[in-house]
């Protein structure tokens, strides 16, 4: 087991070499100065207070939407929906954190996370019942959910609830439940703390927890689990509540830190990010922090790239993409392996 | 196994090589850029280059508000040797960051263009002393590094108000009906909209006291067939001059004029030619001149912060178009008095005889 850990180390890096090395060829090939744009993506990443606190802002939900969608591949779904998991329950804190006055700070803090996590977990329990109910395919469901949360939140800034300036936003929350800048002038904020807390209660949950311990075996065949007395169809709804609750969150912190309000469409695809970071390390909960905080480092360096050696960001995406190819052949490989050991012990099934 | 990863080992030297091979023009520029980054601070007194930033909310080729921005700071680079950097997003989300972005990177001003960026001036700019801010079409306090430009928005639509209630009256034009009723098709529902409509509607009613005016908003800035929806609405109501500002959203309005056969009132730049013949004239924002009166003043070191300057009629900052697109397509039927009476309009409002209302929060910061 443990050299097999090693290994995924191994492939990783050597993945991440590979995928960096296609995007110089690409850069290369398109005409711009790959070294250049490296050192502006590394300095845009990490070097000074602005940069690095560029990178730690975007780490959070990217690590928030990752862990989010790691839980809910532990049930054996894929929740391709936590985008608009993250719209809502950024709208749902963005809303009770201004319409809601005179509570003490920390309690209204608390109200607009929990309205943020209920409206998460709902919606992604949309898709989860339908999966047991009518065997409809979740990641169908999820990623039209996905659509409709958007523009449900984005007719909401620009119409009822507009903050009436020239920007599509919300009204400013209450001073109180502000998650203050820890790292100014740049954006990153308390809720990196947050954030924390919540993936080690999630961890914790998942791999020393009896919940964790049916989510677990429900992935693995829910079958077996019915087998063995766990009602899988329950399981997977709490898998996918879960998933869509820790999107909530994500979006919470994007509003009562990041920015103050709801902006329209301020996501950017955030929770795509947090996707690709948890299927590049397949699923594994521990490693998607690592991937995440990778990930995040490149979407900051990005910006800074684009600025300032003049390469559009989507470079970076096309580097991020393939890497996750890259990394999803490894896992088929694996996987492969896996079988054919299987079979050589005779041990057939199916 | 192994031999997959040797593969993929010799792939990854291979392609360092190749890093190696075209390293070596490439590591000149960036020791350039970082020490011209270095030095920015103090560029004044070492006689560099200004080093001046440009932020969008929004992107460049609009036609429009953006692209008189870059007009200006081009112009200001042929004539100062100035250095420009320009961050174009269209998404909101963007703004902040590059707007931060730029402030760090220690040029020596950097400017916001557009009224969208007041509130992320406001939570920045004390953070940044020594660097010179500017907002474009908004007032901000945010410090004595600061400086504002308002625009008389008022001032310039009291006269496309006026062209719009004489030309409907000239019933001799063809599209033109009887009905005294004119429109106007406004954005977003926001402050500065108002005292576009304000000014418009003075100086409508300034020409005749009884005509009506149609008033609506799309609510974007952003959809050609909403704003195309109203217009035509309005149209249908009787209105046979619609006055836009609305950007994008205002293209569709002006295009259901062109379309119904009736006329509109252009915004912001000089949008006479877009339909030609069917858009009488335009209000213009000239924001090319102030992007340049700003990165001249830095440049002469007359810079100074906490101030705002009042752009209006007097000083050129807003004006009308010289109708002479709508003259060329009506030939003879065009009535050559719309022409002196907003000469005289405008004379009038400079020199004070006709003061022109303002909405609540606009209007010369110096009388205020």
């Amino acid at each position: 087991m443990a050299v097999k850990k090693m290994n995924r180390y191994v492939t990783l890096l050597l993945t991440l070499l590979l995928s960096l090395a296609v995007g110089f060829v690409f850069m290369l090939i398109l005409g711009y100065q790959p070294l250049d744009a490296y050192l502006q993506l590394f300095r845009g990443a990490f070097i000074g207070s602005v940069n690095l606190g560029t990178t730690l802002q975007k780490f959070v939900p990217i690590l928030l939407t990752g862990i989010g969608f790691a839980v809910a591949a532990k049930v054996g779904c894929f929740n391709a929906g936590i985008e608009g998991e993250l719209y809502l329950g950024a709208m749902a804190a963005a809303l009770t954190g201004h319409y809601i006055k005179g509570l003490p700070a920390p309690l209204h803090l608390l109200i607009c996370f929990l309205a943020a996590i209920i409206v998460g977990a709902l919606w992604a329990a949309i898709p989860a019942l339908l999966k047991v109910k009518w065997g409809v395919n979740e990641i169908a469901v999820c990623i039209l959910a996905g659509y409709v949360a958007k523009y449900i939140t984005s007719y909401l800034c620009n119409g009822p609830f507009s903050a009436g300036s020239g920007v599509p936003q919300t009204p400013q929350v209450e001073e109180g439940v502000i998650l203050p800048y820890i790292m100014e002038p740049s954006q990153a904020n308390a809720g990196i703390f947050i954030a924390v807390l919540a993936v080690a209660a999630v961890i914790w949950l998942i791999y020393r927890s009896t919940i964790g311990y049916k989510f677990t075996t429900v992935g693995l065949n829910p079958y077996h689990a019915d087998y063995m007395g766990i009602n899988s169809k329950k399981v997977i709804v709490q898998g996918m509540m879960l998933s869509g609750a820790l999107g909530g969150i994500a979006g919470a912190i994007e509003v009562l830190g990041t920015y103050g309000y709801f902006l329209d469409n301020f996501s950017l695809n955030i929770a795509n990010d947090g996707m690709l970071s948890s299927m590049i390390v397949w699923n594994d909960i521990r490693l998607v922090p690592v991937m995440s905080f990778f990930i995040a480092a490149l979407k900051a360096g990005a910006l800074s790239m684009e600025r300032f050696a003049g390469v559009p960001r989507s470079i970076v995406d096309t580097i991020t993409a393939i890497f996750v190819v890259f990394a999803t052949m490894e896992t088929l490989f694996t996987i492969k392996k896996k079988r054919k050991a299987k079979s050589g012990k005779g041990g057939k099934k199916e | 196994m192994k031999k997959r990863l040797l593969a993929v080992l010799m792939g990854c030297v291979m392609v360092i090589g190749l890093a190696g091979c075209g390293g070596g023009t490439s590591t000149g520029t960036e020791t350039e850029t970082s020490a011209d980054t270095e030095t920015a601070a103090d560029a004044e007194t070492s006689g560099d280059p200004i080093k001046v930033a440009l932020v969008y909310s929004g992107f460049l080729g609009d036609k429009s508000f953006n692209d008189l921005a870059h007009d200006g700071a081009m112009r200001a680079k042929e004539d100062f040797g100035i250095e420009v950097q320009e961050l174009e997003s269209g998404e909101a989300a963007d703004w902040e960051a590059n707007f931060v972005a730029m402030a760090d990177a220690g040029y020596d001003l950097v400017i916001g263009v557009s009224t969208q960026f007041q509130d992320i001036m406001e939570k920045h700019c004390p953070n940044y002393p020594d660097t010179k801010f500017a907002l474009i079409d908004g007032v901000s306090d945010a410090g004595d590094n600061v400086v504002s430009t308002l625009f008389a928005q008022n001032e310039g639509s009291f006269l496309t108000g006026a062209a719009a209630a004489m030309f409907t009256t000239h019933t001799e034009i063809e599209g033109v009906n009887e009905e005294k009723i004119i429109g106007w098709v406004g954005g977003m529902d926001i402050p500065v909209l108002h005292d576009y409509f304000v000014g418009f509607e003075q100086g409508a009613k300034y020409i005749d006291p009884d005509i009506q005016i149609l008033q609506s908003f799309a609510g974007n800035f952003t959809d050609a067939l909403k704003g195309k929806e109203l217009a035509t609405a309005q149209i249908n109501q009787g209105a046979d001059v619609i006055a836009n500002v609305a950007n994008i959203t205002g293209i569709g309005a002006m295009e259901a004029a062109s379309e119904l056969g009736v006329y509109a009132i252009g915004v912001d730049t000089n949008q006479d030619s877009l339909y030609p013949g069917h858009i009488i004239t335009s209000m213009q924002k000239k924001v090319d001149n102030c992007t340049y009166q700003i990165i001249e003043s830095v440049v002469n070191g007359t810079f100074e912060g906490g101030t705002s300057t009042y752009f209006n009629l007097a000083n050129e900052g807003v004006d009308v178009t010289d109708f002479s697109v709508i003259k060329e397509a009506l030939g003879d039927q065009f009535p050559q008095e719309i022409v002196d009476k907003v000469a005289e309009l405008r004379e009038q409002i400079i020199n004070g005889e006709i003061v022109v209302d303002y909405y609540e929060g606009y209007g010369d910061p110096a009388n205020q």
